[in-house]
C-alpha cells in the first residue's frame, strides 16, 4: 500500500487538475463585441442605439445611391446607365423579376433599418439609468418612431402592403413568417408611429452646446425633430391611396411656419453645391463628411463622371434635358445635370453613351446627375436631403389645388418658380395646376428620388411613361445605328409597384406576390 | 465530473489491494484435479501458473480445505508426493515441473539475437514464454536474455513482423530472423487514445503507414490519402499548392456548420494540417463509424484522421535524406479564339476599335503557365538507447505552381524526443516548428487569372502600348487588365511561422496500468498581405494605390489524461480507457486596409503607407472545451469483441444550459474464424463480422452564434459635427444553440484469405444527422436574414469495399495489389421547409445561384433552367417552360455527388527494381462548368471560347451555340447547358524505383539508397471540356460553410491540376 501511495496521488493530482472551476472554464466569454443582452443599460448605450438607427442611412445601398435610381431611373428622369447592368435595366422597363438583387437589398435594408428602431423601442424601456432624463427618453422614442416610419413609408410604396414587423427579437418561424399587412394598415402605422414622433418630438433640440443635442444646425437638421414628423405627415397623408389633402395642408403649413425657421436659400445652386450643409431650407439631411469612410457616401461617384473609367448610372434622359430647356429652366438645369466631354483628367470619356453619344464623338457631351457635386473618390461629404423645404412648399400647393384652391396654389408654387428666375405660373384652372405643380416638382426635384412617386400619386405613371420617345443607340463601323425605340410598354399600373422579392418569398410561405408577377 | 474521479481512485485502490492482502486464499474443493486448484489460486491471488498439462501428476485428484492460508504454504501440501515440484519465477509466476526434473533442469538463462531478414538487428522485439505473461524485449542491438523453465516455448512477436513460436530444447543461445508479415490481421491499428490490432478492431478504421506515403513524394499528405482509403473522399479545391485539400469522411454531413474531419496530430487536436511535413508521418488512421469515432464524441461526425509522426527506436543511429525535384506542367490547353476569330466576334457584337492597334495575336495560356520547379529537401536522424530514442528532422520544400508568380516555400522542423525515466515512467516531447509563405494568384471568380486566360482578348500584349507603366487592358472594357497583370497585381503574400507539439509523462503503475498525461500546444503568427501599386493597374491607379493586411495569431493548448488498463485473464481479455481532457483555443485576428499611397515612401507597399487608413476590424474569440471520456475492450478468446465508447463534452460555444452532450456508442465482433466448427482453412483464413451503433456530434460553428451580436466599433453617425459611436445589432440571439447529433449504424465483414494474403473488408453505413447546426434562413422582415438553430436533418448512407492483397510475397520478387470502391448518397430530409440557393457565380455584376439545398434531394445537387435548343430561327436558347406557363422551369439539374469513387493500386517489387501504379477515379458525378458562362455567353466584348465559332448566325442556322447577345445574359444563365458528365479516371501516380544493391552502397556506408521517378496526372480519362475534372471552386476554406457544402464541383475559373515528373532520391546512412 505505502509502495504505491506516491502513484496514487499522481494520479488523483492528474485527474484533478484540470477539473478547476469547470463550470467556470467553459464559459466562454464573447471579446471585443456587445450582445443584446448586455449592449442597452447605459444612457450612453441608449445614445448609441439611436445614433444606430440613423446609421442606415450610411450603412445601405438603398440611402446611399438606389432611392434616386429607384425613383428617376424608373420614371422619366433617367436611363439606368451603367453599360445597362441587367438588374437596373430591369427596373428602367418594368420588367423586373422577383429574384432581382437590388430589390432584395432594398428590402433588407428597410428591414434591417426598422428592426434596430424596433429593438431600441424595446430595450429603452428596461434602461434604469437615471442619466437618461425622460425628456431625453421621450425624444429618443419620438426619433425611433419616426425613423421606422420613414422606412416603413418607403417599403409600402415600393413594394404595397408589406408584413407588419414590430418587434424584431424571435427568430420563430410562428413570429416571423407574418402574412402581408394591406397598403392601408401599413400606411395607418406609419401614421401612429409619426403622431408618436410629433408628441414626442422637439422642434429644435435644446441640449449643452457642443453636445450631440445641441440647439445647432448641425444636430437639429441630422436627428428627427417635429419639423421632420410634419413633413413625412404631409408626405404620407398625400401619397397614401386613401389620401386627405386636408390633412396634407395642415401638416405643410406646420411646417412652413414651424419655430424651427424653415426657409428657402435665395439661390437654388447654393442648396447643392456641398458648401451649405444644414441650411434653412432643411428638414433632414443625411450628414456626410468628405474622405472619412465611415460616415461618406460613395453612392455619388456612380453618378459622375471621374477619373475611373466606368460607365455612370442615372444618366438624365434627354426627355428630362427637354423638359428645362422647354421651361427655360436654366439654372436648374445647369444645375443638376453637369454635359462633359472629357474627365477630370482631361482624358476623354471612355465609353460610349447608347442614348447620347453612341459613337464616342469628343465633341459631343454626355450628361450626368450633379446633384450631388463632388464624388471625392468614393467619400463624398455633400449631403443629401431627406426632407426639403421646396418639396413640402409644392406640396402645399398641391393640397391647395386639390382642396380647390389653384389660384393660392399658384402663389405658393411662384415662390419656388422666382427663386430660379422663372415667372409667375400661367393657367388657372385646377387641371392646369395639377399639371404645372408636376412639372414643377420634376424640375426642381430631380434626383432627389421624388419623381416616381409624383407620377404614382398623379395616377399618370403609366401614361407618362408609355408616351415616351426615347431611343438608344449602337455604332456599328463607327456609324451611329438607327435608333431602337426604348420599351415601355411593361409600365401597366400593376407594375407601379414592384415584386416581393423571391428570397423573402421563399423564407416566408405566407407571403403572397404581387399580382402580375 | 465527480464520476472520474472516483473511478480514478477506485482503481488505483485496486491496484494497491493486490499486493498488501492476497496473499492468502481460501479453497474449498473436493476431488478437483491439481490444474483447477491452480486456477483457483489464480483467481484470489497474483500469482501465476504454468504448467504441462500432459504430465500425468496434473490430472490427480484432490481436496484442499484451507482458510485464508499463504499460498506458498498450500502449494507445499498439494503438491507434496505428487511428483511435482515448483519454481517461483519473477513476476510471481509458479512453474510447476515434474519433480524428478526439479533437479537435472533448473531454469536457466538463454540469449539470443532478433534479426530482420536483411540482417538488421530488432530493437524491441517482444520475447514471452508461452502461456504466460512473462517475456522481455530485444535492445538495441537485438539481444535479449531470458531465464525459462524447462520445455518452454518462445513466442517472439513484433510490430510487422510474422510472430515465431521456438521451442526452447536445449539451446543456450539461440538467433532468429524475422519475416515481414503477411497477415495484415496482425497489423495494429491507432485509434482513438490507443492501438488496437486490427483482428480486434470492432469499428471501421481505414489506415494508412509510412510505407504508403514513403515513395510518392507529396508535399500535403491530403494528397497521400486521395484514393487510398474507402470512404474518404479528398477534394481538391484547387490546383495551386497552397490550395491544400478538404476531406469529406462517409459524405458530408451538415449544411451550414463545418463538414471537414479532426485532426489529431500525436494526440494534439490541430486544423492547420497543411504545414505538416509528409515524410514526417509514421501513419495515418482515419476513424469512419460512430463507435470509433464516438471517443472524441464532440467532433467526431465528420470522422477523425489521425497522425502519427515518427518516433525513434532503441537501434542506432540512422540518418536519412530524401530529395526531390518535381518538373510540374499543365496538362491540357483549352482552345479559345484567336485574334482574327476575335475580331470577328467584336465587329458581330457591334463593337469597334482602332483595330490597328491591337494588332497583337497573344495566346495567355503560354504567357501564364510555365514550367514549374519545385524542390524538396528533407534530413532526419532518429535512433536511441534502452531508455532513450529520438527522431529529428528538417525539411525544406519551394515548390512552384504552374501559374507564374505562384509558389509556396516551406521550411519544418521536428523533434521527438522519448525517455524511459525509471522502470514505470516515461516521458518525451514533440516539438515541431514550421515556416511557410506563399504568393497565391486569384482563381475562382470572373476576374481570376484562369478566367482570364480565356475572356482576355489575344489581340493585346502584355504591357500597354500607349501608357507607359501599365499593364495592356483591353479597348472594350475598361478595367479589365489581362491575366499576366491579375499574377502580379496585387500582389498577395501569406507568410506563417508555427510552433506546435506536446510533452507527455506516462507511468505504468503495475502491469498493464498505464497513466498518461499529454499537454499540447499550438502558437502560431500569420500574415497575409496584399498590395496594387498606383502605377501598372487601371483600378490601383483610381484608388492611388491600395493595401490590406490580415494578421492571424491563433493559440490553442490541450491538456490530456488517461488511465488505460489492460487485463487478461485466462481467455477474457479486457482493456479499460478512462479520460479527462480540456482544452481551449483563442482566435486573435486583425484586418487591416488603406489606400491611397501617393506619398509613401517608395517601396512601402505596407498597410501603413497608404495615406487613408479604413478602420482595423479585430476578431477575437476563445473556445473551450472540457470532456470526459471512457472506453471498454472486451474480448473472448479472441473470437467474440466488445466496445463501448462514451463522452461528454461540454463545449462553450453553447450556452449555459446547453453546453454538455453525451455520445455513447457500442460495437461488436464475431470472428467467426475463430471458433472450432469453422476449422483450420487456408482458404478462408479469416472471417469477422463487426456492427456498431454511436452517437457523434459537432459545434464547429463561430462562437459568436449563439449571440445577438451588437456592433458598437463599425458604425457612425455624424452629429453637431463630429463623429460618434452608434450601436447596431447585427444577429438574433439563441439561448438554446446545442450540439449538432450525427447517429451512425456501422455493420461490416472482414474477410481473410490464403492466410490472410488477401484481405476484404466491407462495409456498410448509415448516418443520420439531426440537430443540424442550421443557419435558417428567415424572413428579412424580422431585419435579419439569418438565425443559427437546431433544425433540420441529413442523412448519408454507403457502401465501401476494400481490397488488399499480397499477390506474391517471394524475398526476391513481390507484388501486392490494392483497391477501393465507395457508395454514398446523401439526401437532405428536412430544412424547415425552406430552400437555399448557394454556390453563386457573378459573370457579369448579377449573382446566379448554382446550386440547392432541398428536402428529398442530395447536398450538391445543381440548379438552373433547363436548356432544350438553340431556337434556328432567332439564334437563342430554349429554355423548357413552366407547365402552362410562359415563364421558364428552374429547378434540380444536375447532381454533384458521385455515385463511386475508388483507388486501385499495385506495387511490384523484383530484386532491386520497383513499380508503383496508383490509378484513381470518380464516377456518375455531374459537373457544373460554370467557367463556360463567362466563355460562351458572347454578352461582353471579351475573348470566347473557340466553340463559339459555331454560334448561330443566321435563320436557319442549326447548331448548339446561339447568336451573340450584346448586354444579355438570358441564353447564358445557369442551365442544363453547363452541366457536364465529371467521371474520370486518372493515373495518379506511376513510380519506377531502383534500390540500389547492398554491395555499392555499403562503401559509402548506407544502409539504403533508393532512386526514383514518379510522373503524377500522367493520363485522365474524361470526357469533362473544362481544364481539369478534379475541382470544386467553393470548397476551399475561404468560402462560407453552405457553399463549401453545399455546392460542390462548380467550376468556376478554377486552377487546373499539373502534370509532374518527379525525380527523387532516399538515402539512409
Amino acid at each position: 500500500m505505502k509502495k504505491y501511495s506516491y502513484q496514487i496521488l499522481t494520479i488523483a493530482l492528474l485527474g484533478l487538475l484540470p477539473l478547476v472551476s469547470c463550470k467556470k472554464f467553459l464559459d466562454d466569454k464573447l471579446e471585443g463585441a456587445l450582445t443584446t443582452g448586455t449592449a442597452y443599460k447605459t444612457a450612453y448605450d441608449i445614445e448609441a442605439a439611436i445614433r444606430g438607427c440613423y446609421h442606415v442611412f450610411y450603412a445601405t445601398d438603398y440611402y446611399q445611391w438606389e432611392n434616386v435610381m429607384l425613383s428617376d431611373v424608373r420614371s422619366d428622369n433617367a436611363y439606368p446607365g451603367g453599360n445597362n447592368e441587367e438588374t437596373f435595366y430591369d427596373y428602367d422597363r418594368f420588367i423586373l423579376p422577383a429574384s432581382n438583387t437590388h430589390s432584395y437589398a432594398h428590402w433588407k435594408a428597410l428591414y434591417n433599418g426598422i428592426a434596430r428602431c424596433n429593438i431600441l423601442l424595446k430595450k429603452i424601456n428596461e434602461v434604469t439609468d437615471p442619466a437618461l432624463t425622460t425628456e431625453r427618453r421621450n425624444q429618443i422614442i419620438g426619433e425611433a418612431s419616426f425613423l421606422r416610419a420613414f422606412h416603413y413609408y418607403h417599403l409600402v410604396k415600393l413594394y404595397g402592403g408589406v408584413p407588419l414587423e414590430l418587434e424584431s427579437n424571435s427568430a420563430s418561424p410562428d413570429k416571423t413568417r407574418k402574412p402581408r399587412s394591406t397598403e392601408k394598415e401599413v400606411y395607418d402605422q406609419i401614421v401612429t408611429d409619426l403622431e408618436t414622433a410629433l408628441a414626442n418630438l422637439p422642434d429644435n433640440y435644446n441640449g449643452p452646446a457642443g453636445s450631440s443635442t445641441a440647439n445647432d444646425p448641425s444636430v437639429n437638421k441630422v436627428r428627427a425633430t417635429k419639423g421632420s414628423a410634419n413633413a413625412m405627415l404631409a408626405k404620407v397623408w398625400a401619397q397614401r391611396s386613401d389620401r386627405d389633402y386636408n390633412k396634407v395642408l395642415q401638416y405643410c403649413n406646420a411646417v412652413i411656419s414651424s419655430p424651427a425657421g424653415y426657409a428657402l436659400l435665395a439661390n437654388y445652386n447654393d442648396v447643392f453645391d456641398g458648401h451649405h450643409d444644414f441650411n434653412s431650407e432643411s428638414i433632414l439631411e443625411i450628414p456626410y463628411e468628405e474622405g472619412n469612410w465611415d460616415v461618406s457616401c460613395w453612392g455619388v461617384q456612380l453618378y459622375l463622371a471621374p477619373e475611373d473609367g466606368w460607365q455612370k448610372y442615372c444618366v438624365p434622359s434627354k426627355d428630362l434635358v427637354a423638359a428645362y430647356d422647354a421651361a427655360g429652366d436654366a439654372v436648374r438645369k445647369n444645375s443638376n445635370i453637369l454635359f462633359m466631354t472629357v474627365d477630370p483628367n482631361g482624358d476623354p470619356i471612355s465609353w460610349a453613351d447608347e442614348n447620347w453619344n453612341p459613337c464616342q464623338d469628343p465633341d459631343v457631351g454626355t450628361p450626368f446627375n450633379n446633384k450631388q457635386k463632388n464624388p471625392a473618390g468614393w467619400a463624398s461629404g455633400d449631403n443629401f436631403y431627406l426632407l426639403r423645404l421646396a418639396d413640402i412648399i409644392l406640396l402645399k400647393a398641391e393640397a391647395q389645388n386639390e382642396t380647390g384652391s389653384p389660384s393660392a396654389a399658384a402663389t405658393t408654387l411662384n415662390l419656388i418658380r422666382n427663386r430660379v428666375g422663372l415667372p409667375n405660373v400661367t393657367g388657372s384652372t385646377q387641371a392646369q395646376m395639377k399639371t404645372a405643380i408636376l412639372l414643377e416638382r420634376r424640375l426642381e426635384l430631380a434626383f432627389e428620388a421624388q419623381r416616381w412617386d409624383d407620377l404614382v400619386r398623379a395616377g399618370v405613371a403609366t401614361t407618362v411613361m408609355q408616351a415616351l420617345n426615347e431611343n438608344s443607340y449602337t455604332c456599328p463601323g463607327g456609324v451611329q445605328s438607327a435608333p431602337v425605340h426604348m420599351d415601355y410598354s411593361h409600365c401597366t399600373q400593376q407594375r407601379w409597384i414592384m415584386p416581393i422579392p423571391q428570397v423573402e418569398m421563399d423564407a416566408n410561405p405566407n407571403l403572397v406576390q404581387n399580382p402580375g408577377y | 465530473m465527480k464520476m472520474t474521479i472516483a473511478l480514478i481512485l477506485l482503481t488505483a485502490f485496486q491496484v494497491a489491494a493486490w499486493d498488501g492482502v492476497a496473499q492468502n486464499v481460501t479453497l474449498q474443493m473436493k476431488q478437483a484435479e491439481i490444474s483447477k486448484v491452480f486456477r483457483a489460486i489464480e483467481k484470489q491471488s497474483p500469482y501465476r501458473f504454468l504448467y504441462n498439462y500432459d504430465l500425468p501428476a496434473m490430472q490427480k485428484k484432490v481436496d484442499v480445505d484451507v482458510k485464508n492460508t499463504p499460498v506458498l504454504t498450500v502449494l507445499n501440501d498439494l503438491l507434496s508426493g505428487s511428483g511435482l515440484g515448483y519454481r517461483i519465477m519473477n513476476n510471481r509466476l509458479v512453474v510447476i515441473m515434474s519433480a524428478n526434473a526439479e533437479n537435472k533442469a533448473d531454469d536457466r538463462k538463454i540469449t539470443g539475437t532478433i534479426v530482420s531478414e536483411a540482417g538488421e538487428a530488432l530493437s524491441g522485439v517482444s520475447v514471452r514464454i508461452k502461456g504466460t505473461d512473462f517475456g522481455t524485449t530485444t535492445d538495441a542491438k537485438g539481444k535479449f536474455t531470458i531465464e525459462v523453465p524447462e520445455n518452454a516455448v518462445l513466442i517472439i512477436s513484433y510490430v510487422g513482423f510474422e510472430s515465431q513460436e521456438l521451442s526452447v530444447g536445449a539451446m543456450e543461445t539461440i538467433s532468429v530472423k524475422l519475416k515481414p508479415s503477411d497477415n495484415q490481421m496482425e497489423q495494429v491499428v491507432v485509434v482513438g487514445y490507443g492501438t488496437q490490432k486490427k483482428k480486434d478492431l470492432t469499428g471501421s478504421v481505414s489506415t494508412l503507414s509510412s510505407k504508403d506515403l514513403e515513395n510518392r513524394p507529396a508535399t500535403q499528405f491530403g494528397y497521400a490519402i486521395e484514393g487510398k482509403a474507402a470512404g474518404v473522399q479528398v477534394i481538391r479545391s484547387s490546383g495551386q499548392p497552397q490550395a491544400g485539400f478538404s476531406i469529406r469522411i462517409r459524405g458530408t454531413s451538415s449544411i451550414t456548420a463545418g463538414s471537414e474531419p479532426l485532426y489529431i496530430v500525436d494526440g494534439v487536436i490541430t486544423e492547420n494540417i497543411g504545414e505538416i511535413n509528409p515524410a514526417d508521418i509514421e501513419n495515418i488512421s482515419v476513424l469512419k463509424d460512430a463507435s470509433s469515432a464516438a471517443i472524441y464524441g464532440t467532433r467526431g461526425s465528420n470522422g477523425v484522421v489521425i497522425v502519427t509522426t515518427k518516433r525513434g527506436k532503441a537501434q542506432k543511429l540512422k540518418i536519412g535524406f530524401n530529395t526531390s525535384l518535381t518538373l510540374s506542367k499543365a496538362w491540357k490547353k483549352m482552345d479559345v479564339l484567336n485574334g482574327s476569330q476575335f475580331k470577328d466576334l467584336a465587329t458581330e457584337m457591334g463593337e469597334t476599335t482602332d483595330w490597328n492597334k491591337y494588332k497583337a495575336n497573344t495566346d495567355w495560356q503560354k504567357e501564364v503557365f510555365r514550367n514549374a520547379l519545385t524542390q524538396n529537401y528533407q534530413l532526419s536522424a532518429t535512433g536511441g538507447t534502452r531508455n532513450t530514442s529520438y527522431y529529428v528532422s528538417g525539411s525544406v520544400l519551394n515548390q512552384n505552381g504552374i501559374v507564374l508568380n505562384n509558389n509556396v516555400k516551406r521550411a519544418t522542423l521536428k523533434a521527438n524526443v522519448d525517455q524511459q525515466v525509471t522502470k514505470f515512467l516515461k516521458v518525451g516531447a514533440s516539438l515541431n516548428y514550421s515556416n511557410w509563405k506563399d504568393r497565391d494568384v486569384p482563381e475562382n471568380y470572373r476576374n481570376g487569372v484562369i478566367a482570364r486566360l480565356f475572356t482576355t482578348i489575344p489581340n493585346i500584349g502584355i504591357r500597354s502600348l500607349d501608357e507607359p507603366g501599365m499593364y495592356a487592358r483591353s479597348p472594350f472594357i475598361n478595367d479589365l487588365e489581362n491575366p499576366v497583370s491579375t499574377v502580379y497585381q496585387p500582389d498577395h503574400l501569406f507568410v506563417n511561422n508555427r510552433f506546435y507539439g506536446s510533452v507527455y509523462a506516462e507511468a505504468e503503475l503495475l502491469p498493464g496500468l498505464k497513466v498518461k498525461s499529454l499537454f499540447g500546444f499550438e502558437q502560431s503568427s500569420g500574415k497575409f498581405t496584399s498590395f496594387q501599386d498606383t502605377v501598372q493597374t487601371r483600378y490601383g491607379r483610381t484608388m492611388h494605390g491600395l493595401a490590406s493586411e490580415n494578421t492571424y495569431k491563433p493559440k490553442r493548448w490541450i491538456s490530456s489524461n488517461t488511465i488505460n488498463y489492460k487485463k487478461q485473464i485466462k481467455d477474457h481479455s479486457i482493456d479499460v480507457l478512462v479520460g479527462f481532457e480540456t482544452e481551449r483555443a483563442k482566435i486573435n485576428n486583425l484586418y487591416k486596409s488603406s489606400v491611397d499611397f501617393r506619398d509613401a515612401k517608395p517601396g512601402d507597399n505596407s498597410v501603413e503607407g497608404g495615406s487613408v487608413k479604413s478602420r482595423p476590424i479585430p476578431e477575437l474569440g476563445t473556445a473551450s472545451k472540457v470532456s470526459v471520456l471512457g472506453r471498454i475492450n472486451y474480448n473472448y478468446k479472441d473470437k467474440y469483441f466488445l466496445t463501448t465508447n462514451f463522452r461528454q463534452d461540454g463545449s462553450g460555444n453553447f450556452p449555459t444550459g446547453h453546453k454538455w452532450g453525451s455520445f455513447p456508442s457500442f460495437s461488436a465482433g464475431w470472428r467467426i474464424s475463430q471458433e472450432e466448427f469453422f476449422g483450420k482453412s487456408d482458404v478462408l483464413s479469416e472471417l469477422k463480422i463487426r456492427g456498431g451503433w454511436g452517437v457523434v456530434g459537432n459545434d464547429n460553428i463561430p462562437g459568436t452564434a449563439r449571440y445577438g451580436l451588437v456592433d458598437t466599433l463599425g458604425p457612425k453617425y455624424l452629429v453637431n459635427g463630429v463623429v460618434q459611436t452608434a450601436y447596431i445589432p447585427k444577429s438574433f440571439e439563441n439561448d438554446d444553440l446545442t450540439w449538432e447529433k450525427t447517429k451512425q449504424v456501422d455493420v461490416g465483414l472482414d474477410l481473410g484469405f490464403f492466410r490472410n494474403r488477401i484481405l476484404v473488408t466491407m462495409d456498410y453505413y448509415s448516418k443520420k444527422t439531426t440537430n443540424m447546426l442550421l443557419a435558417v434562413p428567415v424572413p428579412t422582415s424580422t431585419g435579419f436574414s439569418l438565425a443559427w438553430d437546431n433544425a433540420g436533418s441529413l442523412e448519408n448512407k454507403g457502401f465501401e469495399f476494400t481490397l488488399s492483397s499480397r499477390n506474391i510475397a517471394r524475398p526476391n520478387f513481390k507484388w501486392s495489389t490494392d483497391f477501393n470502391i465507395s457508395f454514398n448518397k446523401n439526401k437532405v430530409l428536412d430544412v424547415v421547409g425552406q430552400q437555399l440557393i448557394v454556390g453563386a457565380v457573378n459573370p457579369a455584376g448579377s449573382d446566379y445561384n448554382t446550386a440547392i439545398v432541398k428536402e428529398g434531394m442530395p447536398l450538391g445537387s445543381f440548379y438552373g433552367k433547363i436548356s432544350q435548343r438553340v431556337d434556328t430561327a432567332t439564334g437563342d436558347i430554349v429554355f423548357m417552360k413552366k407547365a402552362g406557363s410562359t415563364e421558364d422551369s428552374v429547378g434540380i439539374i444536375g447532381n454533384a455527388n458521385p455515385k463511386f469513387t475508388y483507388g486501385f493500386s499495385n506495387s511490384i517489387t523484383y530484386k532491386n527494381f520497383s513499380l508503383d501504379v496508383f490509378f484513381q477515379g470518380v464516377s456518375g458525378n455531374d459537373v457544373m462548368n460554370a467557367t463556360r458562362i463567362l466563355t460562351e455567353s458572347m454578352a461582353l466584348p471579351m475573348n470566347q471560347s473557340a466553340s463559339v465559332l459555331r454560334r448561330w448566325k443566321n435563320p436557319g442556322d442549326k447548331t448548339d451555340m446561339p447568336r451573340v447577345s450584346p448586354e444579355l445574359w438570358d441564353n447564358s444563365l445557369p442551365s442544363t447547358r453547363y452541366i457536364e458528365k465529371g467521371s474520370y479516371l486518372r493515373l495518379k501516380a506511376l513510380t519506377i524505383g531502383y534500390k540500389l544493391p547492398e554491395r555499392i552502397i555499403s562503401k559509402a556506408k548506407m544502409s539504403r539508397c533508393f532512386v526514383y521517378l514518379t510522373a503524377e496526372n500522367l493520363f485522365t480519362f474524361t470526357n469533362y471540356s473544362g481544364f481539369d475534372p478534379e475541382l470544386s471552386a467553393f470548397s476551399g476554406k475561404g468560402n462560407s460553410k453552405e457553399n463549401q457544402n453545399a455546392a460542390p464541383g462548380v467550376d468556376w475559373g478554377t486552377y487546373p491540376q499539373s502534370r509532374d515528373f518527379v525525380l527523387g532520391l532516399n538515402i539512409t546512412f
